[in-house]
Order: structure tokens, then C-alpha cells, then sequence
């Protein structure tokens, strides 16, 4: 079957012209805010310490390589996909744009996600085989199949708190934060720098991690001009938790 | 017959016992059965489960050869320093694939993993090898899975992972730098596959099964094992939501399935754990169902086991033991009887010698020595012998009879005869002493047949005149219906087993009494005579038994029969009861 292509009419070009000239007014004022989350090797991901727990039963032998030092030996988070810093403002916002999270390795990313409330969320299975996600305690999200590549959506229409688990990998545990100020959310780089775009006016960076806000918020004054605050970085934690007495 | 029938009783019992040990001895073999089936299948259990173990050690050692190789090394090294998968050039992807599959290539083929992934510290797999369903994936990870997080870690460690299938999974670190965070993860994995359970099962002597979203995923037998209801686990698998031992300890108890099977389930350590996968072990049960099982499934070392000649010397024994009795008690007194029998016919001999039989020909013997004698009576040498109810008991419907003296209870005990009373013709030598009744009346109510003390020699006797009835004779009866027709009198009771009543002639000799009655009737000369020769035929003693003393008793009771009933005569007789001498009285209008 053949489609024959035909030049759209003039009104039309002028729509799009002016459809893309409003766009970029729009972000015009954007600007950049550049920062950097520090002390994340302190923080501890749940389910990989739950998971060297001998009562769960998860392996039949677990022994440290001595040539990799103690203190590298923590199980601290991936910082790129576990930590997320989103900037939240003195009112509501409005929905943001969907988000896309993946599926793929025994977890989501990001693991955790900071949305406003109405954001669609759409899992992608990169995976190449299925998943059953399912929201825990959730009615509006309830297990269902998502094959190889397929697509899933969900929108938290109210604020909360909520965990995202998968029926056929354990491993896989995602939290999605709903909160009604949430204008902007950045997931840090290997090395903890994260940068968020976001317009004129006061926000409060903030990082989470497995669900719950980590660290001080760190209050920012965003102008028609970039800011960096890296030299402020968002502090994790400072000292490593209880449970580290349990390699 | 007594010790044939006892002998009967005997084989009975022991045919019973016999089964019950046999039923014993199958439920003792079945139970102890399932016993070694259940301690071999709990050590199946275990051995399987250190062989997964083992080998995941192994396989950890072999990844030594990835994670020591400095390609490798450098590869996840500078893959690691990208911020983003897509940062990472395709050359490093493809210059590490090539590294593993060279690596894996020198390697053994018992140690080959079915796949290796090289997974740079941010949990992206950089390179792999052996999966390709990952294939042209660039986003695809494992950072995830606690396996491989623990060797990004530092860690190494082994999982079972459940993917498209089941996995056995191990991991270590790939360090580029001393002292710093290791640059990467090398992954090997195994498909637990029919190959991996037909390893496993070779290796550990174990019937093995791996299962996982309730299927079966994989099955390996040892060799000369057949297990064709090894999918039997399906349908069971639902079960294992009410095991205890499973839930909390990962091992089932022994489950039964069809067939005698037995199998065991344990849980995959790993993700896999959480998930429901585990294998199995299945041994066949030892059940011989019952004693038909026994014979059907004896083998030919069963059958040697068996003590063939002992047996045969059983049955033959028990057989011979049995025939022997029968001859003893039955053909032998047959025989005796028979040959009597014989001679009675060629005239050799006028009566049965009825010492010489045993009961039951006993009895008979003395009944036809009576029989014969009234023939011969009656009709003399050549009359033919026959023997019937009327002989025996009187004539149905003519006046009943009864026994001697078998009158209600009411009636006096006959007096106590003297000592010293004269001796009949045939004079017996008094002996001392009478035998004391046998047995008390039973029925004084119902008199059909009544006994009578015998006179004993050395004085009356001392039991009550007339014995319970013995038996319900009372055909007959006619003009008396309260009058048995025939009154067998017991033996114990002095005169002995009865005498057939026969018709009363007129007196022929002896005195009268006061109503007009002969004391001593002509025909109880010979009730005497018969009397005496039933007590010799029977091998009782005689000594002391006066025709004097016997006439007194036939006397007084035939009295108290005249008078009780208003008949003018009494007939007695003499017959054989149950083996000895008794009398018969029979009133006659």
C-alpha cells in the first residue's frame, strides 16, 4: 500500500510556527539548578539487605572477597537509579508530564519517583520476559501481566505514599511519592551531580530515597538565571546505619 | 469323632492364625517400607541440596577465570566511568563479548556456564554471553538482583533466579583497582534444564524434579530408574500450602502420591524461595498390598528364600494327622461294626458284642441286639428284624406311654427296696453300693419322659423316683394327652436305659395284689432278663441286681401308675439310652 505524501495547507504551517514559538517562551524562564546529593554510601537499599538475611533463604553461600576493602563493602545504592531530588514548591502544581520508568534487572528505574499528583507513570518491561506489577494495597493497581517490551500505565490521583511490587521478581520494589507540591524531579548521576530545570521562583530541593525523604531540603531561589548549588550538596547521611554490624 | 473334630478345630485356628500374621507381616512391611523410603528420600533431599551447593561453589571458582582476566577488568572498568549505558561505546561491548566467549571457550565443557553476563557497576550488563534472548538490548540490567548487587559489592554468592526459566546463578567481583570499589560483576549462570536434572540425578543417585509457577520444569532420573508418575507432582503441588515443614523449613514431609510413589519437596534457595520453586525427590514405595500383593510380587529371591520341604512336610503332616483320626474314630469302629454286621448275617454269631464297638456303633450294636431279640420273640428265628418307632417308643396313637413311673413330680420317691430281698432264679451277686443319680429332674411340670432310679443292690436308692423329662416324645398320645406316649427312663436313675414297652399278657404266675394285680407280672421276667442283658451288653455291673428288688420298684411304681392315671395295666420294657440301660413304662387302658 502506497500513501501519497501531501504538503500541508498553509494555515496549518502557521500553527505549528506558532505552537513552537509559545513552547519556547514558556521555558524561556526555565533555568538549570545544579547540585550534587553526598552520603549516599551511608544509606542501605532494603530489599539487597533483607536479601542477605540467612533466614530468607536467598542463597547457599554468601562470602566477602577479601581484596575488595570493608568499607566498600556496604550495600549503599546505585545513587543513579535509587536516589531521586526533586524540587517542591510553596503551592500545589499542577501534573506534570508522564514519566517514563523501566523495567529491567530485578528493579525499576528510578526506585524511587517523586510525582505530583495526576503524573502517569509508565512502566516499560526492558526486560525479556514478564512482570507482574502490582501496587501494594492498591485497587487501582492491581498485579497484572506486562510482557516483554509491553507498557503499563498508572496515575496516582492522590497524594500518599506508594509501593510498586512484582509477583515474579522479589527483588523488584519501587516507591512512588505523590506529593502535591512536586514541580521537578532529577535522578543524580554515578557521581551524586543531578541538575533540575525549573522556573523563577522558591523551591526546596529535597532527595529521597526508598520512599522517604533523605537529608535536609535544601532551599533554593531560582531566577531567570542558572543556579548551582553543588557546592551545597544534599547530605544523605552522615554515619552508616545499625545494621551495618551485619556484613 | 471328638479328636477329628478337634483336630478340625485346630487346623481352623491355625489357618487363622496363620493369616493373621500374614496381615500383620505385610502392614509391618508396608509401614516399614514407607519408613525407608521416607529416611532415603529426606537423604536424597539433603544430598541434592548439597550438591546445589557444591556446585555453586564450583561454578564461583570457575568465574574466576572472568573476573581475574584484565580485559575484562578494563572493560567494565571504563564502562563504569560512563554516566550513561548509552555512553559506553559499542567497541568495549563487543571487545568484551569477544573476551567471554573466548574465555568460556577453553573452559571445559562440564564447567561451561549456559551464560555469562558482564555487568558494569551500575548494575547495566556491558557484555553477555549465552542469553540471547537479551540480545540487541542495550538497557538491559541486573543490578537489581540481590545476587548481582552483592558482587558489585564485594560479595560472592550464588542465587536461583527465576527468569523465562529457572537458573542456578553466581557472581563475584571483577576488581580493576586495588582498594577501590570493584569495576564490574561477572555473572554465570546454569539453566536448570532436563540436562541439569539428568546431571544432577547421575551424580547424586537422586530422582529429581524441578518445578516452579506449578509446572515442572525439568526431571532427571538415575540410571535403571523409571519413574513415569513423576508428573504426578502437578497435581500435587497445590498440597504444599498446608505443609508446616515446608513453609518454615523449606523441606516437605513425605508426600504419597498413586502408584506406591513417595517424593519430597524442597525449596530452591534463592529469589527462587520466595517464589515457590523447589525440586523434588521421588523414591518408590515399598507397598505390597496386601497378601495378594504378597505372591504377585515375590520375586525369584522371595521364592528361593522359601522352605519349600517344610512346607510340604506341614501340609502332609497336618494332612496325615487328620486322616489318621478319621480312620481311628470312623472307618475303624465302621469296620468293627461292619464286621459284625457280617457275621450276624452268616449266622455266626446271635448278637452284636457291643463291648467290642465304640459310638456311635455302640448304641446301635444293643439297639439291634434288642431288636433282635424281640424278632425273635415275636416271630422267632426267621422273622425279619425290624426295628421302628413302635418298638422303640409303642405304637403311634395307641394308648401313650410313658416312662416307668413318669408321673408328675407329685408323686412320692419310691421307698428304699430291702437289702436282703430274695434273689430271682437268675441270681445275680449282690454288690454294695448304687450309683447316685445323675442328673436332677428338669421339668417335673412336663413329665414326657420320666427316669427311675435303678434298685441298687445294696439298698433303694436315694435320688427322687422320677427324672425331668428328657426329651418331648409325644407322638402318640391319643386317649392321654397329659401322658407323654413314651417315657424313656433315665439310667442314672436306677434300672437303667429303658425297655420298649410291649403289650401286657395276662399274668401267667406270681401273686396278686389288693386290686387285683399280680405282684409280680409274667412279662417282667423277661423286662429282667432284658433289663440285665442291656446292663451286661452296656458294660455296667450287675452284682447285687435282685429279680426281687427290681419286681419291688416295677411293682410300687406300677401302682402309682395304675392309680394316677386309672389304667389297669403297665407295660415296661427295657432299651438302651445313650449307651446304658433304662426302662419304659407304658400305661395300657
Amino acid at each position: 500500500m502506497t500513501v501519497e505524501w501531501k504538503p500541508p495547507r498553509p494555515g496549518r504551517w502557521l500553527a505549528a510556527l506558532l505552537g513552537a514559538f509559545f513552547l519556547a517562551a514558556s521555558n524561556a524562564n526555565a533555568a538549570d539548578v545544579k547540585g550534587k546529593v553526598t552520603g549516599y554510601e551511608h544509606l542501605r537499599n532494603p530489599v539487597w539487605v533483607a536479601a542477605k538475611d540467612p533466614e530468607r533463604h536467598g542463597y547457599s553461600f554468601r562470602e566477602p572477597v577479601t581484596t575488595v576493602p570493608a568499607a566498600m563493602r556496604k550495600l549503599f545504592p546505585q545513587v543513579s537509579k535509587e536516589i531521586c531530588v526533586v524540587a517542591l514548591a510553596g503551592s500545589p502544581a499542577p501534573a506534570g508530564k508522564p514519566y517514563n520508568v523501566r523495567i529491567s534487572g530485578g528493579r525499576t528505574t528510578p526506585v524511587t519517583l517523586v510525582v505530583a499528583p495526576g503524573t502517569e507513570l509508565r512502566f516499560k518491561n526492558a526486560d525479556p520476559f514478564e512482570h507482574r506489577l502490582y501496587g501494594v494495597g492498591l485497587s487501582t493497581f492491581a498485579a497484572s501481566t506486562t510482557a516483554k517490551g509491553g507498557l503499563r500505565r498508572w496515575t496516582p490521583t492522590e497524594a500518599g505514599r506508594y509501593e510498586i511490587r512484582d509477583e515474579l521478581a522479589p527483588s523488584v520494589s519501587m516507591w512512588v511519592v505523590s506529593e502535591p507540591t512536586a514541580v521537578a524531579v532529577a535522578l543524580p548521576a554515578s557521581d551524586g551531580r543531578f541538575s533540575l530545570e525549573l522556573e523563577p521562583g522558591q523551591y526546596n530541593l529535597q532527595a529521597y530515597f526508598a520512599g522517604e525523604a533523605v537529608g535536609r531540603p535544601l532551599p533554593v531561589v531560582v531566577e531567570r538565571r542558572d543556579v548551582d548549588v553543588t557546592s551545597r550538596p544534599l547530605v544523605l547521611a552522615t554515619k552508616p546505619p545499625v545494621e551495618d554490624n551485619n556484613p | 469323632m471328638i479328636a477329628t473334630r478337634f483336630w478340625l478345630g485346630i487346623v481352623g485356628l491355625a489357618l487363622a492364625f496363620a493369616m493373621l500374621v500374614g496381615q500383620l507381616a505385610v502392614s509391618m512391611h508396608d509401614r516399614l517400607g514407607m519408613r525407608m523410603v521416607s529416611e532415603g528420600l529426606a537423604a536424597d533431599s539433603r544430598v541434592v541440596s548439597w550438591y546445589l551447593r557444591n556446585a555453586a561453589r564450583e561454578d564461583a571458582s570457575q568465574l574466576i577465570r572472568f573476573a581475574a582476566n584484565d580485559a575484562v577488568a578494563r572493560a567494565l572498568a571504563s564502562a563504569s566511568r560512563a554516566n550513561e549505558p548509552s555512553d559506553i561505546d559499542g567497541a568495549t561491548r563487543r571487545q568484551l563479548k569477544s573476551t567471554l566467549s573466548k574465555i568460556a571457550a577453553e573452559m571445559q565443557r562440564a564447567d561451561a556456564f549456559d551464560a555469562v553476563f558482564a555487568v558494569a557497576q551500575s548494575g547495566e550488563v556491558i557484555a553477555h554471553i549465552g542469553f540471547d534472548q537479551a540480545a540487541g538490548s542495550p538497557e538491559f540490567e541486573l543490578g537489581g538482583y540481590p545476587v548481582v548487587a552483592d558482587a558489585l559489592h564485594g560479595y560472592v554468592r550464588d542465587d536461583t533466579l527465576q527468569l523465562d526459566r529457572l537458573y542456578r546463578v553466581v557472581a563475584r567481583p571483577v576488581e580493576f583497582e586495588v582498594g577501590q570499589l570493584p569495576a564490574g560483576a561477572i555473572v554465570g549462570a546454569r539453566v536448570i534444564d532436563d540436562g541439569f536434572a539428568a546431571a544432577l540425578a547421575e551424580r547424586t543417585g537422586a530422582a529429581v524434579a524441578f518445578y516452579a509457577g506449578g509446572r515442572r520444569q525439568a526431571a532427571g532420573l538415575p540410571p535403571g530408574l523409571q519413574l513415569d508418575g513423576l508428573d504426578q507432582i502437578v497435581s500435587d503441588l497445590p498440597s504444599l500450602a498446608g505443609d508446616a515443614d515446608y513453609a518454615d523449613k523449606g523441606r516437605s514431609s513425605v508426600h504419597e502420591l498413586a502408584d506406591g510413589m513417595a517424593v519430597i519437596y524442597s525449596r530452591l534457595p534463592g529469589e527462587a524461595w520466595q517464589l515457590g520453586a523447589g525440586y523434588v525427590v521421588a523414591r518408590q514405595g515399598y507397598e505390597v498390598g496386601g497378601l495378594r500383593g504378597v505372591l504377585s510380587q515375590a520375586d525369584s529371591k522371595d521364592k528361593e528364600a522359601i522352605q519349600t520341604l517344610l512346607l510340604i512336610a506341614v501340609a502332609v503332616g497336618s494332612i496325615g494327622i487328620g486322616l489318621l483320626l478319621s480312620v481311628w474314630e470312623y472307618n475303624g469302629p465302621l469296620n468293627a461294626f461292619r464286621r459284625q454286621v457280617k457275621s450276624l448275617s452268616t449266622a455266626a454269631g446271635a448278637r452284636f458284642a457291643a463291648e467290642k464297638l465304640r459310638a456311635p456303633f455302640r448304641q446301635l450294636g444293643l439297639d439291634l441286639n434288642l431288636a433282635l431279640d424281640r424278632v425273635a420273640r415275636a416271630g422267632g428265628e426267621g422273622a425279619p428284624i425290624s426295628i421302628g418307632f413302635e418298638q422303640m417308643f409303642g405304637e403311634a396313637g395307641s394308648p401313650p406311654s410313658m416312662s416307668a413311673f413318669g408321673v408328675p413330680p407329685s408323686v412320692p420317691p419310691v421307698s428304699p427296696a430291702p437289702a436282703e430281698a430274695a434273689a430271682p432264679a437268675a441270681a445275680f451277686a449282690p454288690v454294695g453300693g448304687g450309683a447316685p443319680p445323675r442328673r436332677p429332674p428338669r421339668n417335673a411340670q412336663q413329665p414326657a419322659v420320666a427316669a427311675i432310679p435303678a434298685p441298687s443292690p445294696g439298698g433303694a436308692p436315694d435320688s427322687p423316683l422320677f427324672a425331668a423329662p428328657t426329651g418331648g416324645t409325644v407322638m402318640g398320645i391319643g386317649d392321654f394327652p397329659s401322658i407323654p406316649p413314651a417315657m424313656p427312663v433315665d439310667p442314672g436313675y436306677g434300672l437303667g436305659p429303658g425297655i420298649a414297652a410291649q403289650p401286657m399278657a395276662a399274668p401267667a404266675h406270681g401273686h396278686v395284689n389288693g386290686n387285683g394285680h399280680d405282684e409280680v407280672e409274667p412279662e417282667w421276667t423277661q423286662v429282667y432278663q432284658d433289663f440285665v442283658r442291656i446292663k451286661q451288653d452296656c458294660g455296667e455291673a450287675v452284682e447285687g441286681f435282685t429279680f426281687e428288688r427290681f419286681t419291688q420298684t416295677l411293682r410300687k411304681n406300677r401302682d402309682t401308675l395304675m392309680r394316677e392315671h386309672g389304667v389297669q395295666q403297665v407295660q415296661f420294657s427295657a432299651y438302651v439310652k445313650q449307651g446304658r440301660a433304662a426302662l419304659k413304662a407304658k400305661p395300657v387302658r
